[in-house]
């Protein structure tokens, strides 16, 4: 008994002396840092800015936020200044957006990715958004709508629309950093921009995604081009595609997208397939789904005008900016990797030669006015 | 030999077994059960050594009693003879307020004094068999026997010219009467429960069990209170070497006195150092009989309504009467829910205080700022603010089982509000860890049979997280589970883990299976294999 006893006080004692304790620390000596602001001075340093959440003044308002910025010559160096600037610890565990100006954008944001996926405080899950037309600073004044701060606001923007409308693309560090790594596909990145409402402040907005090859900015999509970006990536989950017909507007909704895509064998030549499943929110005037001639017709031309549309977003992108943010590369890889092996370091010059055969099927599920399938069986 | 080797490598746990004190679980090999050993055992493994007889002559046997006990007032001596002409000269001892001076008048001195017996070489037998009325006497010719009678409560008889005495069962001292248990209340089933009294007890258990299955063997322990305890079993379903290891850890026993059942309890126990009982007790008869049906032994000590069972397996601290009154699928529920409650009680606070403090990284967004809010302003770090609560909680707790019951009510008033309310204004605690702590003990409140090993395993996680955060509680918790596993109650394992390879083993055990479904007895417990014959169609 008396060997157990001390057999246990021993390693209390070791466990004690040689790490007790190690990362202690209590909850309320931490610093909660929802978002990241990254802006470039005109005298080359680094400007962080930190969203910080603190406890609430009164029994009201359970959080508070505070911009507390830094400056340095690297991102590392405004991030050690900003937490040596408090006497607590600053927890970048629950930063979920880092914010960067377009003008780092443009020059090259290979840094702060490569900070953000080497500093351990960081995780890999945060998301990178651009702002255009304003310091990155600038969306933490915007309006929290209803957030605890700006940064969980934006983030959940994304992902609802993710959800909800497959508009805006996910770009997660590990995601970049994947991009950066991989010579087969780009890197694309969602756009934010603060605009300034007559007597309600500012409000954040979803306005595209910007297009890079490697680290820099080489452009943007619209909003409507992101969306069809998504759809051509296969990444759609919903949406709604609002057409003209005839001066008369139509809503459909996407209920199931299958995206198949294949490489011929000259490497040069893709084939994309399309299917869609959709149902009809807002009809065309005179349009009878429930007709099968009237429905035949307006399938068939979606599916031509979503085949338009695609076809120039992808003529657009490959002429305008040169950059395979649709990851044809990656496809060649994938079917042939010891061909890509070959051809992988003049990728970004054989990509504008690159040719693509769209095939695009919409099929319609139903009408907004019945709960019940147009055509039964269909999936 | 080789066998036992490769059992102990298998299990991991011969580094323990090195350090653990030598705690044999199996009987000695002179001692293994064996019919002949229980058919010479003594009656009294404690008797006094005192080794006077009875002398024939009365007057010796008066002055004896009188020096030893005469001076005390509620000592009664009444002397008397027979009406015959050549008369047999009786006296008789008894205590005051112990004895019922109605049955002692009636059934021994009144039929004594009326009969004419006269003076023979055989008086004692004579008087058994053709005066005395009273149906419980027994002849002694020791002189210890008699005076133990008369301190017990009967009366102790002695004639002029026999060497034996007679001690008759006169006992006629109140009792408590027969009601239910404040500590084991059921929502259904019978409401009685044990008394102080020994034969009461065995009289409740005999009603329950009337088998000629059901065998009973006295002890009497205490040098200076002679308590009668008896130890009562099934023969064809008892756990044999469990009865033999008990019958050798009691021999062991020389004590001066015992007043309760716990007294025996700390000698017999299998292993002391432990926060975990491994042996049971209650204070239903209906659980008592149930326990004994599956294999059990149990230890009745007179003057204490506790009886205790042996074995005792970690389940039964989750198990209630309820659970076998009630519906298999509410019974099922509520045992799941105690053992939940259980891990609760011991674990929440600790894994609060590991995530908060070492991994705070973990908590959802919307939980953090509030936990930091809650925080603002508490001077006291997370450990030291949590052990502050639990003392608090457990001094509110034994306070109000000591206090009247009057005073009962305004006390967890003021508890809650002192606790609740004052403390969170004034900053001295914050709300999650008051959260934390209500939860951690009302959980414990549920599975009270366990409160030792909650008081002990609560403190111990929270210690553990405080250091090392999650691996200190990992590394607690496999702590938990080694010692948990290396127990052992009367040759019966604590907590058998094989009990989860069979699903045969699993009817009573985390669920209650219903009655049609439980043909067997518990392998772990009995040797005995069918408990009933047929069950029904589902």
């Amino acid at each position: 008994m008396k060997k157990k006893i001390c057999l246990v006080l021993i390693l209390f004692l070791i466990i004690l002396l040689l790490c007790g304790c190690f990362n202690y620390s209590d909850i309320e000596d931490t610093v909660v840092v929802s978002g990241l602001a990254v802006d470039m001075c005109d005298d080359g340093q680094y400007k962080v800015t930190a969203e910080i959440m603190s406890a609430g003044s009164d029994n009201e308002v359970a959080v508070e936020t505070e911009q507390k910025s830094e400056y340095g010559f690297t991102v590392f160096e405004a991030i050690e200044n900003l937490k040596n600037s408090s006497g607590k610890s600053f927890n970048f565990r629950h930063c979920q957006v880092i914010f960067i100006s377009e003008q780092i954008s443009n020059d090259g944001i290979s840094d702060i990715i490569d900070f953000a996926f080497h500093y351990s405080g960081f995780r890999l899950s945060m998301v990178l958004t651009v702002i255009s037309g304003n310091d990155a600073a600038s969306v933490f004044e915007c309006e929290k709508l209803l957030y605890d701060t700006v940064s969980y606001g934006v983030f959940d923007m994304m992902k609802q629309d993710q959800i909800a409308n497959s508009k805006c693309p996910s770009a997660q560090i590990y995601m970049c950093l994947n991009s950066l790594e991989n010579k087969g596909k780009e890197m694309i990145i969602p756009m934010i921009s603060v605009e300034e409402q007559e007597g309600e402040g500012k409000e954040y907005r979803f306005t595209g995604m910007s297009i890079y090859i490697d680290d820099v900015q080489t452009g943007t999509l619209s909003v409507e081009q992101s969306q069809l970006f998504m759809i051509f990536m296969g990444k759609t989950m919903n949406g709604e595609l609002t057409y003209n017909f005839d001066e008369n507007y139509a809503s459909f909704e996407i209920k199931d997208l299958s995206v198949s895509r294949e490489v011929e064998e000259n490497l040069s030549v893709f084939d994309l397939n399309i299917d869609m499943i959709i149902s009809v929110r807002q009809l065309p005037e005179g349009v009878d789904v429930s007709d099968d001639e009237q429905r035949t017709k307006l399938e068939e031309e979606l599916s031509a005008r979503i085949k338009e549309e695609i076809n120039d977003l992808f003529l657009y992108v490959r002429d305008t900016y040169g950059s395979d943010i649709f990851g044809l590369g990656n496809q060649i890889y994938h079917v042939n990797p010891s061909a890509w092996a070959e051809i992988s370091d003049e990728w970004k010059e054989l990509f504008k030669d690159v040719e693509l055969n769209i095939d695009v099927s919409c099929k319609i599920n139903d009408a907004g006015r019945s709960s019940k399938n147009i055509v039964p069986n269909r999936r | 030999m080789k066998k036992e080797k490769i059992d102990k490598k298998k299990t991991g746990f011969s580094l323990l077994k090195k350090i653990m004190p030598n705690n044999s679980s199996e009987p000695r090999e002179s001692l293994k059960f064996s019919e002949e050993k229980l058919k010479n055992e003594k009656t009294s493994l404690n008797a006094d050594s005192s080794k006077i007889k009875i002398s024939k002559n009365i007057q010796d046997n008066i002055n004896y009693i009188k020096k030893l006990i005469g001076d005390d007032p509620t000592v009664k001596i009444r002397e008397f003879h027979t009406k015959a002409d050549t008369p047999i000269k009786c006296a008789a001892f008894f205590l005051d307020g112990l004895s019922d001076d109605t049955v002692i008048s009636e059934q021994f001195i009144k039929p004594l004094i009326l009969s004419d017996a006269p003076v023979s070489d055989n008086v004692l037998n004579t008087v058994m068999s053709e005066i005395l009325y009273g149906g419980d006497c027994v002849s002694t010719c020791e002189m210890a026997d008699m005076v133990s009678a008369i301190l017990a409560g009967d009366t102790a008889i002695f004639f002029d010219n026999c060497d034996q005495g007679i001690v008759a069962d006169t006992k006629g001292y109140k009792l408590r009467s027969i009601e239910e248990p404040q500590n084991e209340k059921a929502l259904k089933g019978p409401r009685e429960g044990f008394v102080e009294n020994l034969m009461t007890n065995i009289s409740l258990l005999r009603r329950k069990l009337q088998t000629v299955d059901f065998k009973i063997r006295f002890f009497t322990f205490g040098r200076k209170s002679n308590t009668k305890i008896s130890v009562c079993y099934l023969d064809s379903v008892v756990n044999k070497k469990a009865l033999a290891l008990l019958y050798e850890r009691l021999e062991k026993i020389d004590m001066d006195a015992v007043l309760d059942g716990n007294y025996l309890e700390e000698f017999i126990t299998d292993k002391f150092f432990t926060s975990f009982r491994t042996i049971g007790d209650t204070e239903r008869p209906d659980t008592a009989a149930a326990k004994m049906l599956e294999g059990r032994i149990v230890i009745m000590v007179n003057g204490s309504p506790s009886v205790y069972t042996v074995p005792y397996l970690m389940i039964e601290s989750f198990q209630t009467s309820d659970d076998y009154y009630a519906n298999s699928f509410y019974a099922s529920f509520m045992r799941v829910l105690r053992i939940i409650s259980y891990f609760l009680a011991i674990m929440v606070p600790g894994f609060f205080v590991a995530l908060i403090s070492f991994h705070n990284y973990m908590l959802p967004k919307e939980l953090i700022t509030s936990f930091i809010s809650a925080r603002q302003g508490v001077p006291l770090p997370t450990i030291v603010e949590c052990v502050a609560l639990l003392l608090a909680f457990e001094i509110l707790r034994e306070t109000a089982l000591r206090v009247p019951g009057s005073i009962g009510q305004p006390l967890s008033i003021v508890g809650a509000i002192v606790l609740g309310d004052a403390a969170i204004s004034a900053r001295y605690a914050s709300a999650p860890m008051l959260i934390v702590i209500a939860v951690s003990c009302l959980a414990g409140l549920l599975v009270q049979n366990t409160k030792n090993s909650i008081l002990f395993f609560r403190i111990f996680f929270l210690v553990a997280s405080s250091i090392l955060g999650m691996y200190g509680f990992l590394l607690a918790f496999l702590v938990f589970i080694i010692h948990l596993l290396s127990l052992k109650s009367f040759g019966v394992d604590y907590f058998d883990y094989n009990i989860f390879k069979s699903p045969q083993k699993q009817k009573d055990y985390l669920v209650r299976a219903p009655w049609w479904t439980m043909l067997m007895f518990p392998e772990y417990l009995t040797k005995a294999k069918y408990r009933q014959k047929s069950g029904r169609e589902k």
